[in-house]
């Protein structure tokens, strides 16, 4: 971990004037993506409009993923900046979690949304277990939000 | 400085001081608020650049519109929440003013598309290159509210 927190990853955020609100700036923007993919992919699974998901996805999944992308990489810089910091706050650990099982979670979906064909062309609703993935995976993006806020407050608020 | 004073006296610093629980929370709101607005209205801007155009706008309006509006709503009031638990750090800093100019300026352009371009959208609410107008309204949008958002970062650091 001392290697990572000397590295140039390292060094990127905790050794300049920038790097910390520039990676907190681009940080923010990249989760904002990931949300409003997220929520208007997961309000067309619950049937809000009648666009076929698979035009929806095609504009939908690029924006997800460069969102998606930038969050992961400027998460890492922050980590590699204070590696002990963040491996010893309970909140970040939970965050981490959170943010694997959404990971797993949206595998899972994208497999699914692809084997419903009738779906993906706008003539049939999405299935039920498709709605509660949606669900799940908004109700996870929104606790990895709370749980990324919370992490710099945590010691003040630990009972 | 009577305005200061006056936000001051309104007892709401004093509860942000008192209860640990305020500033994480109201700034949650605020995160989950701008977030919703801007991952939302940066999709509709893009499919007013042109983008995506085999959805027809006012179809994507209707998905995403109403989560922008939550979006815009939970993040003002948050916003006037965080401002009021500190008035001080606030009064005064450039970039929170700054911040407080574009939000009115990227309302406007949401006013502007809303009476005098939208009423047009039948001639390119589909497959075709929506108008200069459009156009221009869609990448200001991402422009003020990105301007917005990245300022709102900033204000702890001036």
């Amino acid at each position: 971990m001392e290697w990572l927190e000397t590295s140039i990853f390292g060094r990127l955020i905790n050794n300049t004037l920038w790097g910390f609100p520039i990676n907190e700036i681009l940080h923010i923007f990249a989760m904002a993506l990931v949300i409003g993919a997220i929520v208007a992919f997961s309000a067309r699974v619950f049937g809000v409009s009648s666009i076929p998901p698979a035009s929806l996805a095609r504009v939908l999944t690029p924006i997800l993923i460069l969102g998606a992308a930038v969050s992961l990489v400027t998460g890492f810089l922050f980590f590699a900046a204070w590696p002990y910091t963040y491996l010893g706050n309970p909140v970040f650990q939970a965050k981490m979690l959170l943010l694997l099982l959404m990971l797993a979670l949206s595998v899972t979906a994208v497999i699914q949304v692809r084997r419903q064909g009738a779906f993906m062309l706008g003539t049939a609703p999405a299935s039920i277990g498709l709605r509660w993935q949606a669900a799940l995976i908004l109700v996870l993006v929104f606790l990895i939000l709370l749980a990324g806020r919370l992490i710099p407050y945590w010691r003040s608020l630990a009972p | 400085m009577k305005a200061l004073e006056f936000f001051s006296s309104l007892g709401i610093a004093e509860l942000a001081r008192s209860q640990l629980w305020y500033s994480p929370l109201v700034e949650y709101v605020h995160y989950a608020g701008h977030s919703l607005l801007f991952g939302c209205i940066f999709i509709i801007d893009l499919r007013l650049m042109g983008m995506g155009r085999s959805i027809a706008v006012t179809d994507l309006h209707r998905l995403v519109l109403r989560w922008a509006a939550v979006g815009v709503g939970l993040a003002m009031l948050s916003g006037l929440m965080i401002f009021l638990g500190n008035p001080q750090l606030f009064w005064g800093n450039r970039i929170f003013i700054a911040k407080l100019l574009l939000i009115p300026l990227a309302l406007i352009n949401i006013a502007i598309f809303h009476y005098r371009i939208q009423p047009g959208v039948a001639d390119w609410n589909q497959y075709l290159m929506p108008p200069l107008s459009a156009r221009l309204s869609g990448m200001c949008s991402l422009l003020l509210w990105a301007s917005v958002m990245a300022l709102g970062r900033l204000i702890a650091y001036f």
